[in-house]
């Protein structure tokens, strides 16, 4: 007999967030690909057709969608299940060897339980005669009915155990060295280039497995805060930037480029790093030329992360009436991806996920709207064939956090999700999010559909990096606050804020101000409401403190 | 036995760690706080609060453990007074249209079509929505009032219940704070750490000004008299809360509506006030390998479990203070509070759920019991 089986595979969010560092965000996102590619792919071997994704080679959601052939569905879900956590268990094997090789010991017992206790594993299937549209919206009913009950034991725990920093629900299952009252992670795991333990990483099975895989390349928030200035300075001081790299190959990569961009950040890894500490002041001399030459004194230490996701996919799912359709659009899917992959890399930034209609990214803070400007136009493009109305869906909405390289990744990535969800309440928007430390965070939404090139993002950055005064934004705010409950008709808004505008483009900039002025002027005729008018403020906020940032020749 | 409703309202806000590091280190300079405390940390800020006005020597065992046999019910949260619980998770609340008028539909137990399956746990029925839901639920629906819940938890198909007020969570204020240079008296470069608490005061201008004040409730039992009146230290960084006893009425009593739709029901509900630890984790330990089983403080009732809705599991810790063995406590993962579990009534009478089981724990262990973990409301459907 023929069944749909749809799979949902998890957790996801909290398990790719529970990440020091990016490489254990790679990690962890990669896990989860790669496990639903083993089911994806354990299906097939049982004769199975996969739907969504596509191919079982296609970058994993944690979401397959499938034909099957069976007598027994729940037999074989069963055994996909066993098969899944049999995969974990075996990468688990494979860090272990790993561990153990650096002289890291772990309790063996307590990992074997958290490991086989990880995976949320969620089926359900329904016999497929026909009317593939009704059985893929029953089994999607029937897949939301069974997450209802998110099923658990309790997990096995000791008494005076330390508990892990990443997910504090689990204990740590590195063996420790006692230190006074107190523990402390082995010297030989804080001193392993690949492993880069702090003293106080307790770490659990779950977080071990993701700091236990290969990582090569994945760049630390502090270089992707630095990215914003370093592809400028390799075309114009190549050999300052060859003196980082150079350092950088010394320490075997226990530091990376972004850690000898900020003052405080080589202080701390020469102080670990004797080879650092007797290049430090050819260091200094290059980081000084590369900030010289990218036009700024000290490195800028914000970096963007980009959360994407598609709006109203089920429904457009929905109207893809047949298995071929759907598997389409999956391939169209995966197509997609890898366009929205390279995208991201070209413009220096880092692809964590990229999905199709999901995408996690790191970017420098100047390459971030650019960047989310063609992710948006990349889905619509591939998305367009398979969008047959209007509210069909088949758009793309886009949060942008911009944070500082210091703050914690878990909290820079709710942000970023945050800014996506400012996005959907309009859908088909981009939400910019700028926390800057010892500041309000600011959040302002733009829609694709009024402004697919972020024009009115970048006619204010353009005008303040030509000297634009940096207190209009503050000027605009204040009068927003001061005509809040006056009852001010739009006119009288739009006039002062006009006046404000003549007063604060500045004498010398008034010249270089020109091309603009035009512009300018249209946006401030938006203007019908204190609402607008506080929404505006912000926008400008944020474009002052991108336009701090160097252009990037593209 | 000395009984007493106390009411805790926060001085300052107020700090309950979620057991992530906070230090010097990067990825460890924020003390992120949890949305509420869980009971257990009640039960030690009213125990403490108590052993302290007994005189109570804590390096002595048996004086520490005269404190633990205070039975600390709750906490249920106020919002300007009034009874407000985490939202059931049997309900979906959506928004639809312009207006953004709010919808709401009930999951109920459902067999599934010949052929049909899910890999629920055995003997488990998949809940479904009653009525056809396009797109997501909304968020921000995420406490109900107890107006709403009483409505809900008597309410067999959720067709007759309005639908609730958008309620939150209480706001999270971020603090800024720098590390000083011992020596120089400088602030230490690049060292802002970040600490969050949640505000039980708020103030809101919609057309009007509006103000929002949060308390927690907790009903004390202990076999001694115990004055619970003055000001204590609750959560994290040494924030002041104060303790006032209210009249015994404040707790909550099972409404007689609900208490006549319990009686001779077949098919009844249990909603977690508080969260619960169970020894089978999501599943109460008081149920047998059939499902079937009867609840502390119902004995005579025998019940069969048929469906449950529990949200991700939560995770308590804490840390052990007694002298000799200051360490972590073991983790134990906790059925969050909102869960809804479905049984058929096999034998008894379900009404004294409304009397001898109403808002006592759930919990398989005594201790737990007494800190206030699997406090019930019980419903029909």
């Amino acid at each position: 007999m023929t069944y749909l089986l749809s799979i949902s595979i998890g957790p996801v969010q909290e398990f790719i967030a529970a990440a020091r560092r990016t490489a254990d965000l790679r990690a962890g996102s990669q896990l989860l690909q790669q496990l639903a590619g083993h089911i994806a792919a354990q299906i097939t071997q049982q004769g199975g057709t996969l739907i969504f994704p596509a191919s079982a080679d296609v970058p994993g959601p944690n979401k397959v969608v499938a034909q099957i052939d069976t007598d027994q569905p729940s037999e074989m879900v069963s055994m996909l299940k066993e098969s899944a956590t049999e995969w974990l268990w075996q990468q688990w094997q494979r860090v272990r060897e790993r561990l153990k090789a650096e002289g890291v010991l772990v309790n063996d017992q307590l990992a074997q339980e958290q490991i086989a206790a990880f995976l949320e594993f969620y089926a359900a299937w329904v016999p497929l005669h026909g009317d593939y549209s009704a059985a893929r919206q029953r089994v999607e009913l029937l897949l939301a009915g069974r997450k209802v009950l998110r099923d658990f034991a309790q997990p096995s725990s000791v008494h005076g155990n330390p508990k892990s920093p990443l997910d504090p629900s689990r204990d740590c299952v590195i063996i420790l060295n006692r230190k006074g009252s107190w523990y402390q992670v082995p010297d030989n795991a804080q001193q392993s280039p690949s492993l880069r333990f702090k003293k106080t990483e307790f770490l659990d099975a779950i977080s071990l497995l993701k700091r236990g895989q290969e990582a090569r390349d994945v760049p630390s928030t502090s270089l992707l805060a630095a990215r914003s200035v370093l592809p400028i300075a390799e075309k114009r001081v190549p050999d300052a930037v060859e003196t980082l790299r150079a350092a950088v190959r010394d320490t075997h990569g226990l530091v990376d480029m972004g850690d000898l961009m900020f003052p405080a950040r080589l202080q701390e890894e020469a102080s670990a790093h004797p080879v650092l500490q007797q290049q430090r002041e050819q260091i200094e001399e290059a980081r000084r030329k590369i900030l010289r030459s990218a036009g700024v004194s000290e490195c800028p230490p914000y970096y963007a992360v980009l959360v994407a996701d598609g709006d109203r996919m089920g429904r457009l799912i929905g109207m893809q009436n047949t298995v071929d359709k759907h598997r389409a659009l999956s391939q169209a899917m995966a197509g997609v991806a890898r366009q929205m992959s390279e995208a991201i890399q070209q413009r220096d930034g880092y692809c964590v996920y990229a999905g199709g209609d999901d995408v996690l990214a790191l970017l420098p803070v100047n390459r971030a709207l650019e960047c989310a400007v063609q992710l948006a136009h990349l889905f619509r493009k591939a998305i367009s064939f398979f969008v047959t109305s209007e509210d069909a869906g088949g758009t793309l909405s886009v949060g942008v956090a911009i944070a500082h390289h210091l703050e914690s990744l878990q909290r820079t990535l709710q942000w970023a999700r945050e800014a996506e969800k400012l996005a959907k309440r309009q859908r088909n928007a981009l939400g910019l999010a700028l926390h800057l430390r010892g500041g309000a965070p600011l959040e302002v939404a733009t829609s694709w559909q009024k402004d697919p090139y972020l024009e009115s993002w970048m006619v204010w950055i353009s005008a303040f990096r030509q000297g634009l005064s940096h207190g209009f934004p503050y000027e605009l705010l204040h009068l927003a606050r001061e005509a809040e409950g006056c009852h001010l008709n739009a006119e009288t808004l739009r006039g002062e804020a006009r006046r404000i505008l003549n007063r604060k483009q500045g004498r010398e900039a008034k010249g270089g101000m020109e091309p603009f002025r035009q512009q300018m002027e249209a946006e401030l005729e938006k203007i019908h409401n204190v609402h607008d008018l506080e929404a505006l403020a912000h926008r400008l906020i944020i474009a002052r403190f991108l336009s701090r940032y160097p252009e990037v020749d593209v | 036995m000395n009984e007493q409703v106390v009411r805790i309202r926060a001085i300052d806000p107020l700090l309950f760690r979620d057991g992530r590091p906070f230090g010097a280190d990067i990825g460890s300079l924020l003390a992120q706080t949890l949305p509420l405390p869980y009971p257990s940390t009640l039960a030690g800020f009213v125990r403490t609060f108590a052993g302290n006005r007994w005189g109570v020597d804590w390096a002595d065992e048996a004086s520490v453990q005269r404190v633990l046999n205070i039975h600390v019910r709750g906490p249920l949260l106020m919002r300007n007074d009034k009874h407000v619980f985490r939202a059931p998770a049997d309900a979906v609340v959506w928004e639809q249209g312009e207006k953004k008028q709010v919808g709401l539909t009930s999951l109920r137990p459902q067999p599934v079509q010949p052929g049909e399956g899910s890999n629920l746990p055995p003997g488990i029925l998949p809940l479904l929505p009653q009525k056809y839901i396009e797109g997501k639920p909304s968020e921000g629906y995420d406490l109900w009032t107890w107006d709403t819940l009483s409505q809900w938890l008597a309410d067999p198909t959720g067709d007759a219940t309005s639908s609730p007020e958008k309620i939150g969570w209480l706001e999270v204020e971020e603090r800024v704070h720098v590390a000083i240079e011992d020596d120089k008296g400088t602030s230490k470069e690049e060292l802002l750490f970040t600490v969050q608490f949640l505000s039980f005061e708020r103030y809101r201008w919609e057309g009007q000004a509006q103000r929002e004040q949060w308390a927690l409730l907790v009903r004390v039992t202990a076999d001694e008299p115990v004055s619970l009146q003055g000001v204590g230290l609750l959560g994290g960084e040494k924030r002041l809360a104060a303790v006032e006893a209210v009249d015994n009425s404040r707790w909550l009593g099972c409404p007689p509506e609900l208490g006549q739709a319990l009686r001779g029901a077949s098919r009844i509900r249990l909603f977690l006030a508080t969260p619960a630890i169970f020894s089978g984790g999501w599943k109460p330990g008081w149920l047998d390998a059939n499902l079937t089983g009867s609840p502390p403080f119902a004995p005579n009732l025998k019940l069969q479990l048929v469906s449950a809705a529990v949200r991700r599991h939560e995770a308590v810790s804490g840390w052990d203070y007694r002298e000799d063995h200051r360490c972590p406590k073991a983790v134990r993962w906790l059925a969050p509070a909102g869960s809804v579990y479905f049984f058929q009534v096999l034998e008894g009478e379900p009404e004294l759920l409304a009397t001898e089981a109403w808002l006592q724990s759930v919990c398989d262990d005594l201790q737990d019991q007494r800190d206030g973990y699997g406090l019930a409301l019980w419903g029909i459907w």
